[in-house]
């Protein structure tokens, strides 16, 4: 997660539109090798169990 | 809870100290409009992941989500939950790539790729939540203000918007991530105090016994998976477009900072998450199921804690909700001064005058939100309404913005996917989809962001594949 190029350009004015090869600039910016939605999918997997366990714990 | 004496002095000096950190950020942090909205982008992971879980943390979540576990048991976890694990997701896949473009507002994006008029219209979209919930997080603050200081309504509400205003004025961000750090640590005290000699005092887990529901405990609780799943969808929708936490990524230091800010802020939020429904159920076995869900919260700290405990848990709902407002508040201000004045009123403005602005914004957002809770009678409608409508328009489209090459040459999709998930919220509930409305707690027949967001996700992905099936259309966008 290096900063990216997009960086350099810092001030513009507020009615500034990027340019076409600007568009993808964020890209530089690596995101991990997983799926987003199957991350997505598991992280809230992760949260159920979360729930089951403290179920548990509270019924004794 | 006539009989409650909070302690003056913890209240006195918890408000002197934001006090200061606000006088202390103005002197010594803020120069220019860019350190009020976003810190200077100079903040470290750990003050960002503090703020972000403080932000998550307000007046609503304590008491609201406390209220739902009454009724809905264990699995009122996701009415917050969602949120924080959809912040965790953020933290990899949105955030970084968002600090990298070093955007202010979401708005501006939108200009960046699309043009002025995406712009406006995201704009519209993100002010009528961010309104609401200001509205919304201010009103539960003065309800609880008022009826420990035994004052007005229009007192309290006057009260703590001007504790509030005063330290967001000076200091802006700066002040906000420093108080928040504050804030989610007194607020994590009280409550897990709360929740630790509540059970003790009512002799451990086996006071739950007394609850004969058998799904109470259960993973998707008395309401079913539909209303898990419900919940679980409006929390990712809405944290995908919630400026001000992602304002928070765009005040780290580099892209590796936002990531860890959230990534951390996320993980600590969701293990946190558990104390409100913690509390629900406690309440529901001590006080019985006909106890309203608006008073578990406020019952438990009265009853079961009292004393010196009973003020800190009043400080920590003060802290909880002071920092969600200021953060709501500062987002609102960088909004009218960026994307109005500075875009289209006066793009030559002096930094000065930029600076001055802002704070003037800082004041009139909080004064508006007062009189939006005071005036306004459907108030709860609006906060509850306008997160929908954005978790249906603005909030997909974000995440595709970032996550798909494609979908940035697309302006035409873009702009009618919001307006038609927009447009179906409004309608749905126009319709009437509302079952029950408390002051705090809302029960939907069926929520529509759950009609809203399939609809906006399918056109964003039909639109983009058609308005981009042919790449010698995309040439001479500009």
């Amino acid at each position: 997660m290096e900063p990216a190029k997009t960086e350099a350009r810092d001030e513009r004015g507020e009615s500034y539109r990027y340019v076409d090869h600007e568009l993808d600039l964020m890209d530089r910016v690596e995101l991990p090798r997983w799926n987003p939605w199957l991350s997505l999918a598991l992280l809230v997997l992760a949260g159920f169990a979360y729930v089951w366990v403290w179920g548990v714990l509270l019924r004794g | 809870m006539e009989e409650f004496q909070p302690s003056w002095w913890l209240i006195v000096t918890y408000l002197l100290l934001m006090f200061g950190i606000g006088i202390w950020a103005a002197r010594t942090r803020v120069g220019r409009m860019e350190d009020m909205a976003v810190a200077g982008r100079s903040s470290g992971p750990w003050l960002i992941a503090f703020s972000v879980a403080a932000t998550w943390i307000n007046g609503t979540t304590l008491i609201g989500i406390s209220g739902v576990a009454k009724d809905f048991g264990l699995s009122a976890y996701w009415t917050g939950g969602s949120f924080v694990l959809a912040t965790i997701w953020m933290s990899y896949y949105v955030v970084p790539r968002l600090r990298a473009t070093r955007i202010i507002t979401v708005p501006q994006l939108f200009e960046r790729f699309y043009g002025p008029r995406h712009r406006l219209v995201s704009l519209s979209l993100i002010i009528l939540r961010d309104l609401g919930a200001t509205a919304g997080v201010m009103g539960s603050l003065a309800v609880v203000t008022s009826s420990i200081l035994q004052i007005s309504l229009l007192q309290s509400l006057a009260l703590v918007g001007a504790l509030t205003l005063v330290y967001v004025f000076l200091g802006g961000m700066w002040a906000i991530l420093v108080t928040d750090a504050i804030q989610f640590f007194i607020v994590s005290i009280g409550s897990v105090a709360l929740v630790v000699f509540g059970f003790l005092g009512a002799g451990g887990f086996s006071v739950l016994r007394s609850i004969e529901d058998p799904d109470f405990l259960g993973s998707f609780g008395t309401g079913g998976p539909s209303q898990v799943i419900a919940w679980v969808v409006i929390g990712i929708s809405i944290t995908f477009g919630y400026q001000s936490v992602i304002q928070r990524g765009l005040a780290a230091s580099s892209t590796a900072a936002a990531h860890k800010g959230f990534l951390y802020g996320g993980i600590i939020s969701t293990i946190w998450y558990m104390v409100p429904p913690l509390i629900g159920v406690l309440g529901r076995a001590l006080y019985g199921a006909d106890i309203s869900g608006d008073d578990v919260f406020l019952r438990m700290t009265f009853g079961v804690a009292g004393g010196q405990l009973g003020s800190i848990i009043i400080v920590g709902i003060l802290a909880a909700s002071m920092s969600t407002l200021d953060s709501t508040i500062n987002t609102i201000a960088s909004n009218f001064t960026i994307d109005i004045y500075n875009r289209f009123l006066n793009p030559n403005a002096s930094p000065r005058a930029q600076l001055w602005l802002y704070r003037l914004n800082v004041i009139l957002v909080g004064a508006l939100a007062a009189a939006i809770y005071y005036v306004f009678p459907l108030m709860i409608e609006l906060f509850w309404l306008g997160g929908r409508i954005m978790g249906a328009s603005v909030a997909p489209v974000v995440a595709a913005m970032v996550l798909f090459p494609r979908v940035r040459r697309a302006p035409r999709t873009v702009l009618t996917s919001m307006l038609t998930g927009a447009s179906v919220i409004i309608l749905y509930q126009i319709l009437g989809s509302v079952q029950e409305v408390g002051t705090i707690v809302v029960v939907w027949t069926v929520d529509p962001i759950l009609i809203g967001v399939p609809i906006t996700v399918s056109l964003l992905a039909l639109g983009t594949w058609w308005e981009t099936r042919n790449p010698r259309s995309l040439r001479g966008r500009n």
